[in-house]
């Protein structure tokens, strides 16, 4: 078995080397024209409500989490702060009306947004805002929901 | 099916669409998904640390005009750099780079393809050793039990018993033995 996994993670590397994992970042800064305080508010914002979204997510089993269903908004508009938005956010249900059973992977943290976030954001922004999200439904959902 | 029709309404900076779906249990999930998505956005700003860090979630906008019809919120990118998925930046980048968009997804399915062939053919010859060394343990134990001399049907049962244990963990017979086996086949022989 062990020789059956070196080849498929051979391929996967090679695969990975087809697409770069600098787009989003690159994308961000073209969009924005390098302005360094736009880029971090951008890049913390999509943080933050990545986060939110990858929790919240992961409790409500929302799946497919294909890239076409990830959204980012760079520019903030009528006051809004840029947004990173997962669309069509809702549960998958089987045919039998059940909700589908967790998946192997919970969120979608991807090699582009990993580059995009920075680890300053993943492990900081990234990492206390899922905390914070966990603990405000955990306490205050049974008085809500 | 969706079919949208965009178009900007007079007000705030809102672009509605007419959305026209299939069926009026999809209205209905929406609404339900949407009123799940502002509780949650009223628990998330009940809790200071989420408070603090502006967590939220964006319900989708839509107003139901009838059971079949709806206004759906248009986020479609208005020029420049607006709304861009993570699929669209992909597909530009593939674009400007001349490239197949599908190419690596069309490769990760021939990968894989051959991988799964290749654990098939693995496990097709792993099933003949193991049938091989069936047939020697049925062999052997038919020598010991043929067997006269006490020493010879002690070599041919422990040569059973071993190509038996072969059998049951799915692996080939060791040069020792099939040694034993063959020394049963032979005492047999000269039986």
């Amino acid at each position: 078995m062990r020789g059956a996994c070196l080849p498929a993670l051979r391929r996967y590397t090679e695969l990975c080397g087809l697409v770069p994992d600098d787009l989003l970042a690159r994308h961000a800064h073209v969009a924005l024209r390098g302005s360094s305080e736009a880029l971090w508010a951008a890049k913390r914002s999509a943080a933050s409500q990545l986060a939110a979204s990858a929790i919240l997510g992961h409790a409500l089993t929302v799946g497919d989490r294909s890239p076409a269903r990830f959204a980012l908004h760079l520019f903030s508009s009528g006051g809004s702060a840029p947004r990173f938005t997962a669309l069509d956010f809702r549960p998958v249900y089987q045919p039998e009306g059940q909700l589908e059973p967790l998946e192997d992977v919970p969120f979608r943290l991807t090699r582009n947004v990993m580059t995009f976030l920075s680890p300053l954001l993943v492990d900081g922004v990234f990492a206390s805002t899922m905390a914070a999200t966990a603990l405000a439904v955990k306490n205050n959902a049974p008085t809500s929901l | 099916m969706l079919i949208v029709f965009s178009g900007r309404v007079p007000g705030p900076q809102l672009s509605l669409a007419a959305a026209v779906a299939g069926s009026a249990s999809g209205h209905a999930r929406d609404e339900r998904l949407g009123l799940l998505l502002r509780v949650l956005n009223d628990v998330l700003s009940r809790h200071p640390q989420a408070r603090r860090r502006s967590v939220g979630v964006a319900p989708p906008l839509h107003v139901s005009v009838s059971p079949r019809a709806r206004l759906v919120a248009d986020d479609s990118p208005s020029g420049g750099g607006g709304l861009v998925t993570l699929q669209g930046v992909y597909e530009a980048h593939c674009r400007r780079s001349g490239l197949d968009p599908d190419a690596p997804l069309a490769r990760c399915r021939d990968e894989s393809a051959a991988i799964n062939r290749a654990l098939a053919d693995a496990a097709s010859a792993a099933t003949a050793a193991a049938a091989a060394a069936s047939a020697a343990a049925t062999a052997a134990a038919a020598a010991a039990a043929a067997s006269s001399t006490p020493a010879a049907a002690a070599t041919a049962a422990a040569a059973a018993s071993a190509a038996a244990a072969a059998t049951q963990c799915g692996v080939s017979q060791s040069p020792q033995m099939k040694l034993a086996t063959d020394t049963a086949k032979a005492n047999r022989v000269r039986m």
